[in-house]
């Protein structure tokens, strides 16, 4: 909201202005980047790894191929699945039929030779809610809509604070990832702070399954269009990661009020040093919904 | 308090009668034209050496031992005024001064004794009356206190269009803004272009750096004392202008000729009504503008009472359509009555209301999906204060202040799928108190002394939960909540007592030349919560708490000070150091909006700021101005930021150098310059990135914070005013042009430069896009024209 009135008293006044530059960020420390996010879906599970990069290279970061990857599952019983290499960083464990790594509030460690090196981290898989229902509406005079078709997803929190949920949509199959489209929902609404509990899912949030354009504005569905979309449990640590990657990632569009840059702290860890890799890793319960837009 | 009164009152007494072969002559110095008072004018007695200058309210009080003397009365830019005074027991004399007749010296820099500079005992204070802050070039044409005093040694702003303004390396909230004695607690419209003070309705603004005397507490860095008006007690006045952002009028009139006046002020932005044409349908009910409104009377009863009330409104509104949208501003009034209980005995007592609000409504259907937020920080203040002007060469005052908020952080409701929720966060309360003893003292002729002592108290109040934190799980997570206490109303929950001492000494070395030197102790007990680069109107104040400790600072500061050829010029080299305690500061990723645990996610660090600061004017003649250089760093250690060392503020600048320059090119025409350089200040950059689940997440390797410098800034600006002429200043109407460019050569002087993530979506598979940008938020060259006009 304080993004579009700058932007909107800039624009009328037609002197604000932005360049491109080129900036020298002299990074030289690579750090291990573990992207350790699972589901117990009966689907293939992946764990990358990688390096960290510097920050304008614009490539995708060479994998690490010589590890050792395991997730074993510790309650309510003992259960080991080994991550094998397939290509360039990608560990997978493909489960049989109607397998998967566990149901909700099944826990887990995660442990990473590499070289001479062991990191560890765990997992709850949480509780993740119905989606109700996944609905396409004609919008018209809405603010900050464009007239056309949207989807809301209709889901409720749970009673009890701290239920923390991701959604990742897939527009015909394509993975919205934009900056804007990461939705992250703390018991139905934006943050920990509200103190909200039990609730559908506020407005924004249920809108934020939508696709995005380039300026951050919905774009509206096409008839025809299939629109899926999952509802993740999070971990607490995982949202407060997420919630620091989202805010650092569309910290550009804040203009002259941008907050300070700030990691988002992984909670995987080299055993021997304590230190810190970069990541996280986190085990989902999953719901999923799927739209195909009417005429 | 009660204390400090009878016993200041008391040692008053007895100086009193030890006083008795003395006479006093006191009064009032106003301006003949329009009967306002003026603030420190000279009267001095000539050969003597005896003198003294008018205060706040242009009172003065004299008291010499009885006889014959010729009594002077200065004020820059008007004509002296000398009169035989026969002193064989007290009178009373008032004075009311004509402007000088030459228009060339309306610009002044300063409106003082000419060689003020150097005689005071005063440092680190900067003065601009609005004749001076009218002629310097502005953004679109716009007449602005705020931005005038950024043109002053050792005051900075982390960039066009931020909030407020950091002195001698200290944050926004560390100054005290006060209008008519009441606190502003945001001093800027439209975020921060423009501030929230009506160039029509102010008088001129004080700005206390460092070496505050013990009469001003409560902010650490500095007292910004804006005063506004009385209003023409001698004719009806009318004052309006047509400016580029703002249209304007003021109304001041006698409602009593000499005895009482009042002053209206208004103006209006109409960026909404000039940009309409140009919204579309979605944009078409766009209402986006700011006012303010301004009032001041005041009632002289006697030549021993006098009273003033003064109000303020002021608004912000942005609003896309309904009544939907959100608005901020300040309300102000302030109750002041002035009475002397003796010749020599001043007394000033004032009664303040301030209140600052935020409010944000959205929702299409409200009783659907909705968003309800408005929050307040409300407060209450009584101040009594004394001057007893026992002799020339010693001056008491003594006073104290009590001070009762209200904050409301937050009272929401949020409505989801048509169920109501309330997410309100607990209000909380606080007093203030405080109390001073000050004693100016001139001794052998050559030393001149201030010092004095205040005591502050704060009482964090009860009637709401009180949270207990435990340690944080990593260092840089939030502090876990370990425990809910309930507190009763009106109990005291956590308190501090301070003591502030303040010392300022000046030696003269000669007629043209002194040196100066200052202490404070400074402590600040209540605190902005805010995280971004440029404040939010959305960021919330909030007391010290059992939680948060109160902020603390000490400054040294030393200082020479000449003045040349007649003080035609005068020269001041200032050199500070500074040392701040439990600054606020955030958890990386803190969540400071709507956060009833917000208290987990603030961080307490230590603060050093040093500078050295130089300024040359030119009071007199047809070229005027000054020159100003700052050299100064200010940084700040806080654990869990940074690897615990030492890094520089958002806002350091290194090297600051401004210009401002006059030229009286007829008796007409002004033509009026500014130049702006300062160092870049640094900002923290993200120097990698790693993929997490489809995202490139920027990471800050090494953890350093403010490690990169912004370009430098700097800019020229030009302003050219048409007066009416003099031979037709005897017109009722009287019209001036004033026609300016901002950003002479068009520099994008960047206020940012960040990375950010190319538009478009990133392929399966493929790499995101990434660049860094730099933003500049003037990024060309802005002309202007206002028309100004007087009508009498």
């Amino acid at each position: 909201m304080m993004r579009t009135a700058t932007l909107l008293f800039l624009a009328l006044l037609g002197f604000g202005c932005t360049d491109v530059i080129d900036l020298e960020t002299n990074f030289q420390d690579p750090q291990l980047v573990v992207d350790a996010w699972l589901t117990n879906e009966p689907v293939p599970q992946e764990i990358r790894l990688s390096l960290s990069q510097d920050y304008y290279d614009n490539r995708l970061p060479p994998g690490l191929t010589n590890a050792e990857v395991v997730v074993c599952r510790t309650a309510p019983d003992n259960r080991c699945f080994t991550f094998f290499h397939q290509d360039s960083g990608r560990y997978v464990w493909t489960p049989g039929p109607a397998d998967s790594l566990g149901a909700v509030g099944a826990e887990f460690v995660l442990a990473i030779q590499l070289e001479d090196a062991t990191y560890g981290s765990q997992a709850t898989i949480r509780r993740v809610p119905e989606i109700d229902s996944l609905v396409v509406r004609y919008e018209e005079n809405q603010l900050g809509f464009e007239d056309g078709r949207y989807a809301q997803l209709y889901a409720r929190d749970f009673p009890g604070t701290g239920d923390v949920y991701l959604t990742r949509s897939y527009l015909n199959d394509t993975l919205l990832n934009r900056p804007f489209e990461l939705n992250l929902i703390y018991d139905g609404t934006f943050d920990a702070g509200s103190r909200t509990d039990g609730l559908v899912f506020i407005a924004p949030i249920r809108q934020n399954v939508n696709p995005r354009d380039d300026g951050g504005a919905f774009v509206p569905l096409q008839p025809g269009d299939t629109l899926r979309v999952d509802l993740w449990s999070l971990a607490p640590e995982a949202y407060f990661f997420l919630g620091v990657a989202r805010d650092q990632l569309q910290n550009g569009a804040n203009g002259i009020f941008q907050i300070p840059v700030a990691n988002a702290p992984g909670n995987i860890y080299n055993l021997a040093t304590e230190e810190s890799a970069l990541g996280m890793f986190n085990i989902a319960g999953v719901s999923t919904a799927v739209r195909v837009v009417e005429e | 308090m009660k204390y400090l009164l009878t016993a200041g009152l008391s040692l008053a007494c007895s100086l009193l009668l030890l006083a008795q072969e003395n006479a006093t002559v006191r009064g009032y110095v106003r301006d003949a034209a329009n009967g306002e008072s003026l603030i420190g004018a000279t009267l001095y007695l000539e050969g003597t050496g005896k003198g003294t200058v008018t205060n706040e309210y242009g009172f003065y009080s004299l008291t010499v031992p009885s006889g014959d003397y010729t009594l002077v009365v200065t004020y820059l830019g008007y004509a002296e005024q000398r009169v035989p005074l026969a002193l064989n027991g007290n009178q009373t004399r008032d004075f009311a001064l004509g402007e000088a007749g030459s228009v060339l010296e309306e610009v002044v820099v300063t409106a003082t004794e000419e060689d003020d500079n150097v005689s005071t005992v005063q440092m680190s204070v900067e003065r601009l009356d609005m004749g001076t802050i009218e002629k310097l070039p502005s953004l679109l044409g716009e007449v602005d206190v705020l931005r005038s005093i950024q043109l002053l040694p050792g005051v900075t702003s982390v960039g066009e269009g931020a909030a407020g303004f950091n002195v001698r390396g200290g944050s926004i909230d560390q100054n005290l803004v006060i209008l008519d004695e009441a606190p502003v607690f945001n001093s800027s419209h439209l975020f921060g272009f423009f501030s929230v003070f009506n160039p029509d309705a102010v008088k001129g603004v004080k700005l206390y750096k460092g070496g505050i005397p013990a009469r001003y507490g409560g902010r650490l860095s500095s007292i910004l004392d804006v005063r506004m008006k009385e209003g023409n007690n001698q004719q009806l006045e009318v004052q309006g202008g047509i400016g580029t952002i703002f249209s304007r009028l003021s109304v001041e009139a006698p409602l009593v000729k000499d005895k009482s006046s009042f002053l209206l002020a208004g103006r209006r932005s109409y960026i909404d009504v000039l940009a309409a044409p140009f919204l579309n349908d979605e944009l078409a009910d766009t209402r986006l503008n700011f006012y303010d409104l301004t009032l001041k009377t005041n009632y002289r009863f006697s030549d021993r009472d006098q009273v003033f009330l003064s109000g303020y409104r002021g608004r912000d509104i942005f609003s896309p359509g309904g009544d939907q949208g959100f608005s901020w501003g300040n309300v102000t009034g302030t109750l002041r009555w002035n009475h002397l209980f003796s010749d020599k005995l001043f007394s000033n007592l004032t009664l303040y209301y301030s209140d600052y609000d935020y409010a944000i409504k959205f929702g299409d259907q409200p009783e659907q999906d909705a968003f309800n937020w408005d929050a307040s920080i409300v407060n209450l203040s009584l101040k009594p204060e004394f001057s007893f002007y026992l002799t020339p060469d010693n001056v008491l005052r003594f006073g104290g202040q009590a001070i009762h908020y209200r904050f409301e952080p937050a009272n929401a409701v949020a409505v989801s799928a048509g169920e109501e929720i309330d997410i309100s966060l607990s209000r909380q309360w606080a007093v203030e108190s405080s109390a001073y003893l000050e004693n100016e003292l001139n001794l052998f002729d050559r030393l001149k002394l201030n010092y004095g002592l205040r005591l502050s108290h704060f009482a964090y109040l009860g009637g709401r939960n009180v949270y207990t934190f435990g340690e944080p799980l990593r260092r840089g997570l939030p502090r876990p909540l370990s425990g809910v206490g309930r507190s009763e109303s009106g109990e005291i929950i956590s308190d501090w007592l301070y003591l502030e001492p303040r010392a300022a000494a000046q030696l003269t070395l000669n007629p043209t030349s002194s040196v100066k030197a200052s202490y404070q102790r400074t402590v600040q007990y209540i605190h902005l919560l805010s995280n971004t680069t440029a404040s939010i109107p959305l960021d919330i104040w909030t007391p010290s708490t059992n939680n948060i400790d109160p902020q603390r600072a000490n400054q040294y500061a030393v200082g020479y000070f000449r003045n040349f050829s007649d003080n035609a010029y005068e020269l001041s080299l200032e050199g500070y150091y500074k040392q701040l305690y439990d600054l606020i500061d955030y958890i990386d990723g803190a969540d400071l909006i709507l956060n009833e645990l917000v208290e987990g996610q603030v961080l307490a660090g230590r603060g050093r700021a040093y500078g050295l600061e130089f300024q040359l004017k030119k009071t007199e003649g047809r070229a005027s101005g000054w020159l100003s250089y700052t050299l100064a760093r200010t940084e700040r250690l806080v654990e869990g930021i940074n690897n615990n060392a030492w890094y520089p503020n958002r806002f350091d600048q290194t090297h600051n150098l401004n210009l401002s320059a006059f030229y009286e090119l007829s008796d007409r025409v002004t033509l009026s310059s500014t130049f702006v350089y300062n160092t870049g200040t640094p900002t923290t950059l993200a120097n990698s990135g790693y993929y997490q689940l489809g995202y490139f997440i920027p990471h800050n390797g090494g953890n350093a914070r403010n490690n990169f410098r912004i370009p430098d800034y700097h800019r020229l600006d030009f302003s050219l005013t048409l007066d009416p002429a003099k031979d037709k200043s005897g017109r009722r109407w009287q019209g001036q042009w004033v026609f300016g460019v901002y950003n002479l050569y068009a520099r994008r002087n960047p206020f940012t430069v960040y990375g950010t993530q190319v538009d478009g979506r990133a392929p399966a598979g493929g790499p995101v896009e990434t660049e860094a940008i730099k933003l500049s938020v003037v990024g060309s060259i802005i002309p202007s024209v206002s028309y100004n006009f007087t009508f009498q």
